[in-house]
């Protein structure tokens, strides 16, 4: 018997353990998709804010712009610069509640800012590495 | 790899769907394989082929990491079955081949040794499970690789032909993946 031949058996093992395993994943995933309806954005944020940035997170009642947003809004403090995050649900809304922002606050230059359904509004023109912070919690 | 992983999410987490769908950084943190996985075929942390300190990744950025994510697939699981099949070989005859045996545990030593520095020093974002950490064990991947290629074509020479046209097509791609980091 050929080397091939007898190292044959032992891939053919290694092969048929790989499919069983990928079929279970995807079996998994399937199941868990069918009960689990995705987590919002906002949990996610949230989450991501305080657990993994040590961040203190608030709600931003005193902020009606932000609060229409009809995914959440939130507020935070990064390197001591306050942020209001606003949470659409597409990106158009998020547009919209940016440029309502610049209709109460002008031009807003460093301080708004909109990526994809999430709105940024800092109290200051924003470091880099603060804005590196929210970017790592960005869920939309 | 932070609060996140502190539980069995770490170790049994696949990503599903956005290991393939969105296979960059916050999807799936926490979760080792799906993690390691991105950064191994792609740039999960926004370093070579995006960059993350000015955002997430735009839409052809995001859509090369996908390519890159899905042209991995076939080498990841034949190099993984060919792995599997040394390992099996190795604990078998024990005694045959010493320098398959090599072959068979710088993998395991590696992915081990990732697995040790992303639980053993947590940082908040995961960063420490690091594609780049495995590199000394790609020699041994590859030889893996073409363990299960070779035995597989052996066995059905028909599929010679076809596969060699699909990993062809799939390196093509992965290679102009490569290049385009390698000269921003």
């Amino acid at each position: 018997m050929s080397a091939a031949e007898s190292e044959w058996p032992y891939l053919r093992g290694a092969l048929v353990a790989l499919l069983v395993i990928v079929a279970v994943e995807l079996g998994g995933w399937l199941v868990y998709r069918s009960v689990h309806h995705g987590t919002p954005p906002y949990v996610l944020t949230v989450r991501c804010l305080t657990r993994e940035k040590h961040l203190e997170v608030r709600s931003a009642s005193d902020d009606p712009i932000a609060k229409s947003a009809r995914g959440g809004a939130l507020a935070t403090r990064v390197e001591g610069n306050g942020v209001h995050v606003a949470i659409a649900r597409s990106e158009s809304e998020a547009s919209r509640i940016a440029e309502s922002y610049r209709l109460v606050g002008g031009a807003l230059t460093g301080r708004l800012e909109q990526r994809g359904k999430i709105v940024y509004l800092w109290d200051a023109a924003a470091s880099p590495t603060a804005r590196q912070t929210m970017y790592d919690c960005f869920y939309d | 790899m932070g609060p996140y992983s502190t539980g069995l999410s770490l170790y049994v987490g696949n990503g599903l769907p956005k290991v393939i769908t969105d296979p960059v950084a916050p999807s799936f943190r926490g979760q080792f394989a799906p993690l390691a996985y991105s950064e191994v075929w792609g740039d999960y942390f926004g370093i070579w082929h995006w960059n993350s300190s000015i955002g997430p990744p735009n839409s052809s950025e995001r859509r090369e990491t996908v390519v890159q994510a899905v042209v991995g697939l076939p080498y990841t699981l034949l190099a993984l079955a060919g792995w599997l099949a040394l390992l099996a070989v190795m604990i078998r005859h024990p005694a045959a081949e010493p320098a398959r045996q090599l072959v068979a545990l710088l993998p395991l030593a590696a992915l081990l040794g990732v697995l040790y520095f992303a639980t053993a020093y947590p940082t908040t974002d995961g960063d420490t499970a690091k594609g780049s950490f495995m590199l000394t064990a790609v020699p041994a991947w590859a030889a893996c690789f073409g363990f299960a290629f070779d035995g597989l074509t052996r066995r059905f020479p028909r599929m010679l032909v076809p596969s060699v046209v699909l990993l062809a097509i799939c390196a093509g791609l992965s290679l102009r993946f490569g290049l385009a980091v390698a000269s921003p």
